[in-house]
């Protein structure tokens, strides 16, 4: 993963357990910096030692690390820099989940090792949509819970969402969105 | 081959382009262009649209066959949307159709943003995202370089200030002076109006009461601020430093007129105050000691790093105020030890001086028995009243000095001023009270020359401490020994004084000469000696600014002492003073 993922973890973690933690979270996942450099590729083994160690520093499931990771994704990139591009996804949730593809694949351009997930959006009715989830990576839904729910606080909307996880229905990862 | 661009085709592949006719008239519009140009629509002609702004020279007219073949630029008459660059392509010679292929120039995605466009309003895949992305990254990559920059750049004047009050309070003895140093050095630095310091009062309710430490960048502008702080106290949780106290962190008051918890608001004239402060706490030993207060009339703009620093300064100020307490302690504590050992060292001489005092108490005995006598006899004539009263003059004289040099031994000398003094005074008034013992064991006492001229300048009870000390060791280590005898010479050394104590003993085992300056380290018998003699000699004559050694290279038993002519510490002292008499 690109190093702009671990600087948004390192975000999270000093946000909720302060400077120390984060020192804490490095050393135990074993990795030589506390600091990443955004747009380098880094191996997707540091990316997950980071959030295993962070579940153990926080005292938290890892599942609800991935979870608060995503939602604060969504808050980390715009106030990193990305704010004004990310106002280009869309005008409410359901035009950003649409552009979510094409935003990676220009993603790519830049980041020429960006192994992007994909996102299906089937919609069922006017107020509920599938979200149909790859990715490369195993174990990673609970963050895109964390990410619908950034998406929806981001523009003012109220949503239930429900995960269903991989192998349940299918080879991948599913949401049941429901607009309020 | 007739070539057809439907509406459809339009919207996907050209959605911020047009199609017109040969005479410029619009006939299709891009679903995205309305977002750029809200007026074209079909039927308008495009240069009344469009301002073309380039190509400017060299053409021959504004319809589209001017433009064949042209890289052209179009900017809105109409909106504030971005200019649109491209070119125009003959779909249909026969018809006479124009496409006007336009993309819009952007350079930043917050010109995007601006005029409501989204990226479902763009071609699939079209490169101006990727330009976006990469100047957004860079601009990233800018702004946290300069970010980083600014960090490094307020660190290191930090650390820098941080380091300069280090060696500003580090000798300072007193806590007000530490303040005043503090309170000035960062008002300069920072360039902030005022600072200024509460401390906390004693007894069961303490309170926060202002001092006299001050530093106003205008002392007129500030005036009243400084009237009404003097004349407030502050509680546990009152005010700025009040607030600072209970909390035991450094409290902030981003404008001082509005915020209800800062009294001194009301009263204060209008325009000359400061809008921002902060209150910085010095907990020393766990005990609040102080609160520091520094006001601005620019609002501070980084508040993050700032508050840091107030951190770090507490911190070190608390590190300055615990250092000054340690020191005190072992101050009082040395004194404690001097004076243990100054009794030790007069009980191991009580019997040379009582030997010294009875001699001339039994010298006034004999004559006053022999003046009864001759007075009996009518034999007490003037010249014998007068011969034997000036014996006994002398010899209460004698007693006088002895009991004199003794008080002057015993008291407390540790804050007497450096005086200059002849060495052969301290010398003989020492000898005065220990000379004795040595003759009543039979170990000799050799005094070399002492010149009158020889001025030092010291503690003179506290050298006399030092020499006895070392006389009295001397006759321990000998006065057992076949061979007694114990040398007490000087030299003059540059600008400095060698006094030497040198014995008839074997000399000290190297194993113990690591050990006999440490404290209550002795090589007597239990009940000889407390072992505090050298250690103590040893600071006593390093506060003068000299040192105490055993010269290893002698064959007996050699102490040296080196005193300077001028104590430096003398010196220090007087620039101390010199300063706090300063205006």
């Amino acid at each position: 993963m690109y190093g702009l993922i671990h600087q948004a973890m390192k975000d999270l973690v000093c946000t909720e357990g302060g400077e120390a933690a984060w020192q804490s979270v490095c050393a135990a996942a074993q990795v030589a910096s506390t600091e990443f450099e955004p747009l380098e590729p880094y191996d997707d083994r540091v990316s997950y030692r980071l959030v295993a160690a962070a579940a153990e520093e926080l005292e938290l499931p890892v599942a609800e690390v991935l979870r608060r990771f995503g939602d604060h994704w969504i808050t980390f990139t715009a106030e990193y820099g990305y704010g004004d591009i990310m106002k280009m996804f869309g005008h409410d949730m359901r035009s950003c989940l649409g552009n979510l593809n094409r935003m990676h694949g220009h993603m790519g351009a830049m980041m020429t090792q960006l192994k992007p997930p994909r996102f299906n959006v089937v919609e069922n009715s006017e107020r509920h949509i599938t979200l149909h989830y790859f990715s490369p990576r195993e174990g990673l839904g609970p963050m895109v819970v964390g990410l619908l729910e950034g998406l929806a606080r981001k523009f003012g909307e109220q949503v239930t969402i429900e995960h269903l996880d991989k192998g349940v229905r299918s080879d991948h990862d599913e949401f049941e969105v429901v607009f309020l | 081959m007739r070539t057809v661009l439907d509406q459809h085709a339009l919207n996907a592949l050209h959605p911020f382009s047009f199609v017109a006719d040969r005479s410029g008239s619009v006939i299709a519009v891009g679903r995205s262009l309305s977002k750029i140009s809200p007026v074209v629509r079909s039927t308008v002609r495009f240069a009344d649209v469009f301002l073309i702004e380039q190509p400017t020279l060299g053409i021959t007219g504004q319809n589209p066959s001017d433009l064949l073949g042209e890289l052209i630029v179009l900017s809105p008459r109409a909106g504030c949307g971005p200019k649109l660059r491209g070119q125009v392509a003959l779909l249909d010679e026969t018809e006479g159709i124009f496409l006007f292929a336009l993309t819009p120039i952007l350079t930043d995605a917050s010109q995007v943003s601006a005029v409501g466009l989204e990226f479902a309003d763009f071609p699939v895949g079209d490169p101006v995202f990727d330009f976006l992305l990469f100047i957004q990254a860079q601009r990233i990559g800018r702004t946290r370089l300069e970010v980083a920059n600014r960090k490094l750049q307020w660190e290191h004047t930090v650390s820098k200030l941080l380091h300069d009050l280090t060696l500003r309070t580090y000798d300072v003895d007193d806590a007000e002076h530490a303040y005043a140093v503090v309170v000035s050095a960062v008002c300069e630095a920072l360039k902030w109006n005022i600072g200024h310091v509460f401390v906390s009062s004693a007894g069961n309710q303490p309170v926060l009461r202002s001092t006299a430490t001050w530093y106003l960048s205008d002392p007129l502008r500030y005036a009243r601020f400084r009237e009404l702080t003097d004349a407030i106290q502050f509680a546990r949780g009152e005010g700025l430093p009040g607030r600072a106290w209970e909390r035991e962190s450094v409290v902030w008051v981003d404008d001082i007129r509005q915020d209800l918890r800062f009294p001194r608001r009301a009263g204060l004239p209008e325009g000359a105050a400061p809008i921002a402060g902060v209150a910085v706490p010095v907990i020393a030993e766990g005990e609040l000691v102080a609160v520091l207060e520094f006001f601005t009339e620019r609002p501070p703009h980084d508040k993050e790093n700032l508050a840091r620093f107030f951190d770090l300064l507490g911190l070190q100020l608390a590190g300055v105020i615990s250092r000054q307490r340690i020191v005190k302690r072992e101050r009082e504590q040395l004194a404690a030890l001097v004076s243990a050992s100054k009794m030790a060292a007069l009980g191991e001489i009580a019997a040379g001086v009582a030997h010294e005092i009875n001699n001339p108490v039994s010298s006034i005995s004999l004559t006053s028995q022999l003046m009864s006598t001759l007075a009996k006899t009518g034999a007490l004539d003037a010249p014998a009243v007068e011969t034997n009263t000036a014996r006994i003059k002398a010899c209460v004289q004698r007693i006088t000095t002895i009991v004199s040099e003794l008080r002057d031994f015993s008291r407390d000398s540790s804050h007497d001023p450096f005086t200059s003094v002849s060495l052969k005074k301290i010398v003989d008034e020492t000898l005065d009270l220990c000379g004795a013992r040595f003759g009543s064991k039979g170990v000799k006492l050799e005094v070399g020359t002492f010149p009158a001229e020889w001025q030092i300048e010291c503690r003179p009870s506290q050298i006399s401490q030092v020499l006895l000390n070392l006389l009295n060791n001397a006759y321990d280590a000998v006065v057992s020994r076949d061979t007694r005898w114990v040398r007490l010479e000087g030299r003059e050394v540059a600008d400095a004084f060698e006094i030497a104590v040198t014995d008839s003993g074997p000399g000290i085992e190297e194993d113990v000469v690591e050990k006999i300056m440490v404290p209550f380290f002795t090589t007597k018998p239990p009940g000889m000696g407390t072992g505090l003699g050298l250690s103590i000699s040893s600071n006593i004559v390093t506060d003068h600014g000299g040192e105490l050694h055993l010269d290893r290279n002698a064959c007996n038993t050699r102490f040296a002492v080196v005193l300077p002519k001028s104590s430096h510490k003398h010196e220090s002292n007087e620039a101390e003073e010199d300063r706090e008499l300063a205006p």
